[in-house]
């Protein structure tokens, strides 16, 4: 269910929702002139507030670690799909940063797959 | 054992028997391997601050050389994800007036970038699916002889990594990568809805100085494409310009009378 939600309909959700915020404004940006020229039928819209969406990345910041204040400002550099697709995805998101945490046989099997060549994980850092 | 771990053993099986069973993208012409970009900075980086060091890296190479990673950690850096979001990467470098380009995920994609001059931002996962270790480095050449990748890489200034394993590493983060480039010159490598679709969430992002440098590049560049010039006008509105917005969705209607969003855009801001 979860794997469904992710890969359909969140999606979908962040693919309509810039189109439908800024045109509820009137003027469509060029966010979403793209992505309706991407796919110009996709017309089964929800609506999704950025404001919304925003408050939702801010409050996730936060809980990640980072003092509300520079949140407010990572979130403000953010575009309207960009800030829903966070909002959807931040948990998953690849984070890139190093941090490996093995202990016992898995790093035993780590040494294995380095030494055949389908992981770089001792050398590279 | 969960089906991820299956599949990954089994697949080291496969690796064990025959040497290579992960599929990349075909090397590219290595025999027309792009000259080293030597002059990329280096900025050796912290405990987990990769996403900072690889972006100040860029950054700093196309002109921003006043940056640092220590300066961009705090917008970058996730302390409870001990790393970088790559939504992040993008947003920081338009905050910072560079249009973040990514390219086109392949080897070749990676030889072009680099053959116009343009280091190359990758996300890797060194480790594997199950035990990923996401990483940010910076390609800045390609080794023919010694069929190498040249990395600014954590520690190190220039790591050279295999190419078969490098493509691995690269493979897993579905060969995301990205270069940035100042607003007004637009690689020569850039395909205009590349370079449209870098450049548009500038505007929603209150970055729309760089959003309405980067469309009239595009308009001068590609004058015959109607986003472009629809994009242009969408800037101009976005800095409250609405008479010189309006010319310029007239010029991409005239272009493409298909184009509705123009149109759509034209009626909504008609005179009363």
């Amino acid at each position: 269910m979860k794997h469904l939600l992710t890969r359909f309909v969140l999606p979908l959700l962040v693919a309509t929702f810039a189109w439908q915020s800024t045109a509820m404004a009137g003027v469509v940006g060029t966010e979403a002139m793209l992505q309706a020229e991407a796919a110009p039928h996709a017309d089964d819209r929800q609506t999704i507030d950025a404001m919304l969406a925003r408050d939702n990345v801010r409050a996730q910041m936060q809980a990640l670690g980072i003092d509300p204040a520079v949140a407010e400002e990572r979130v403000a550099g953010l575009s309207d799909a960009e800030a829903a697709h966070l909002a959807a995805n931040i948990e998953d998101a690849a984070a890139g940063g190093d941090a490996l945490a093995v202990v016992g046989v898995v790093f035993v099997v780590l040494l294995i797959l380095e030494a055949v060549g389908v992981t770089d994980v001792f050398k590279a850092i | 054992m969960s089906r991820c771990a299956w599949r990954s053993a089994t697949a080291l099986a496969v690796v064990a028997l025959s040497g290579c069973a992960l599929r990349g993208p075909a090397p590219g012409d290595l025999a027309q391997a792009p000259a080293e970009l030597a002059a990329t900075p280096f900025f050796e980086q912290r405990v987990d601050h990769c996403g900072p060091a690889a972006l100040a890296t860029l950054l700093v190479d196309s002109g921003r050389t006043e940056l640092t990673p220590d300066a961009l950690s705090p917008v970058l850096f996730v302390p409870e994800r001990a790393g970088t979001l790559r939504t992040e990467l993008l947003a920081v470098s338009r905050a910072q007036g560079r249009v973040p380009l990514t390219i086109n995920g392949s080897m070749d994609g990676l030889l072009a970038a680099l053959d116009a001059g343009y280091p190359v931002l990758v996300l890797q996962n060194l480790g594997v699916r199950w035990i990923p270790r996401w990483h940010y480095a910076v390609v800045v050449g390609v080794d023919a002889e010694r069929g190498t990748v040249v990395l600014r890489s954590g520690r190190e200034p220039r790591r050279h990594a295999p190419i078969d394993i490098f493509l691995r590493t690269w493979a897993r983060s579905d060969y995301w990568g990205m270069v940035v480039s100042a607003p007004d010159a637009a690689p020569p490598f850039a395909q205009p809805l590349q370079w449209l679709r870098a450049a548009a969430p500038a505007e929603s992002a209150g970055q729309t100085g760089l959003a309405l440098a980067a469309f009239t590049t595009a308009v001068t560049r590609w004058p015959e494409l109607a986003l472009a010039h629809a994009a242009l006008g969408n800037a101009h509105y976005a800095m409250g310009d609405t008479a010189q917005a309006r010319r310029y969705w007239q010029d991409a209607l005239r272009l493409n009378p298909d184009l509705q969003t123009a149109r759509d855009n034209l009626a909504a801001t008609a005179p009363d």
